[in-house]
């Protein structure tokens, strides 16, 4: 009777165990909170075939001197590759849901955006309403059906200033793109917000964009992105 | 004769030494920084839709910003909410007509009215007061904005607000203590060494 006892306690420990450790990994890190709770965004459209979770990329509304016109497909390729439901291909700007555009300088400017920002991705909700702060994700559809990705017009190729050292190099260009790409599947930054993964874990959903970041999903991405599109 | 050349010799020789070590020490103490103490400010959250850039170090982001300049923080004023229409063609017009957006023209900043106390880069004078102006996006991810409190800002100026926008949410900022100390408010290994410096050593760096 006793060894019952034991063996039904060391099962339900078991049981209660990985059920624990399904959920705590299970949650990908979402962009936006509610107090300190996250926020659950998902991106919605599927491809044809119902299979993958389909962004349709253009750039048509990029600078033609901008620093990131040369690795939009390399960035469409890497999210394409990944061993994810994600399918990433370019499309037409008339059926593109995710576009790529160059902000005005009025309009940066206006905002008050700061000259160190890169890039900001503006979430469309299946109701047509934007999805750019907690509150906005508070009472949005959750469901997300397209984007738009601004970058920093002072960054221009012939651009003045800073403009050459903000630029950065190729790999930051592209990984700031695969990045922003990220926030389209609605992914967060993984090390600010909470659950903050340590310093030697790499992601390109880092908040800050270095000369070195990685340009292709790691492996805490996949996680993030096989918890949330399954 | 002979004795006259060697002692001249030892002299120019002794001259030298001196020279190539008060240069040295010059340069070494004006360039770089020792970390002196811990930061006691806590770590800041980062915008969750902006992508910023890491900054290299102190000295880049200054040596990029318009100005840098010791302020006091003199009136955190209520957000400004303003509808700006989008220049025909633009990316935002065009982009505007294809979600059927109503509110993309709404722009919301969060102005902070501060006194120059002290102008380390740029063309601020003594005793200015300016505007900071802060973004949506950005503004619950900065430094809190404390009436009194006396702060280092990185910063652009802004045509449209005729303000200054800090050139990053963390890296923008330095906090000012009491006896003169400073502590970035952005945490990483290169700002990390300016943590606990006085404000004098800091300002030979920032210009």
């Amino acid at each position: 009777m006793k060894s019952k006892i034991n063996r039904l306690t060391c099962i339900s420990f078991i049981i209660v165990s990985i059920m624990l450790l399904t959920n705590l990994s299970a949650n990908a890190h979402e962009m936006y909170l509610d107090g300190t709770t996250p926020i659950n965004l998902k991106f919605t459209i599927k491809s044809s075939d119902g299979l993958y979770y389909h962004t349709k990329v253009n750039d048509d509304l990029l600078s033609d001197k901008t620093v990131y016109r040369d690795n939009v497909s390399q960035a469409i390729a890497n999210w394409n590759n990944s061993t994810t439901k994600a399918k990433c291909t370019y499309d037409s700007y008339q059926n593109s849901n995710v576009d790529l555009a160059t902000m005005t300088k009025e309009y940066w400017d206006q905002n008050g955006y700061p000259s160190n920002g890169l890039a900001i991705t503006w979430l469309i909700d299946t109701s047509g309403a934007w999805v750019r702060s907690s509150s906005e994700a508070k009472t949005s559809t959750k469901s997300i059906k397209g984007a738009i990705i601004y970058f920093n017009p002072y960054m221009d190729k012939n651009g003045i200033g800073i403009a050459p050292i903000i630029a950065g190099n190729q790999t930051q260009q592209l990984g700031v793109i695969v990045h922003e790409i990220g926030h389209v599947y609605t992914l967060g930054h993984c090390d600010t917000l909470y659950d903050i993964v340590s310093s030697s874990t790499k992601s390109v959903m880092r908040a800050q964009a270095t000369l070195t970041m990685p340009t292709t999903l790691q492996q805490h991405d996949l996680n993030d992105m096989n918890a949330k599109y399954k | 004769m002979k004795k006259f050349f060697k002692k001249s010799l030892m002299f120019i020789l002794f001259f030298t030494i001196v020279l190539s070590i008060t240069i040295s020490a010059f340069f070494s103490s004006s360039i770089s920084l020792k970390k002196k103490s811990e930061n006691p400010y806590s770590v800041l959250k980062s915008p969750p839709t902006m992508s910023f850039r890491e900054p290299k170090n102190v000295d880049e982001i200054c040596e990029n910003a318009d100005v840098v300049f010791v302020g006091q923080i003199k009136e955190v004023m209520k957000p400004i909410e303003k509808q700006v229409e989008f220049p025909e063609n633009s990316a935002e017009n065009i982009l505007n007509e294809k979600y059927n957006n109503i509110n993309t023209s709404t722009v919301k900043v969060f102005p902070v009215k501060v006194e120059v106390i002290q102008s380390i880069k740029g063309k601020l004078q003594t005793k200015e007061l300016i505007t900071v102006i802060r973004s949506s996006v950005t503004v619950d991810y900065e430094p809190e904005m404390i009436k009194g409190n006396r702060m280092i800002f990185v910063a652009d100026y802004n045509g449209y607000w005729d303000g200054y926008v800090v050139a990053h949410p963390h890296a923008g900022y330095f906090y000012v203590t009491d006896d003169e100390k400073i502590y970035p408010a952005y945490m990483s290994e290169s700002f990390d060494k300016v943590s606990g410096n006085t404000l004098k050593t800091i300002t030979r760096v920032m210009k």
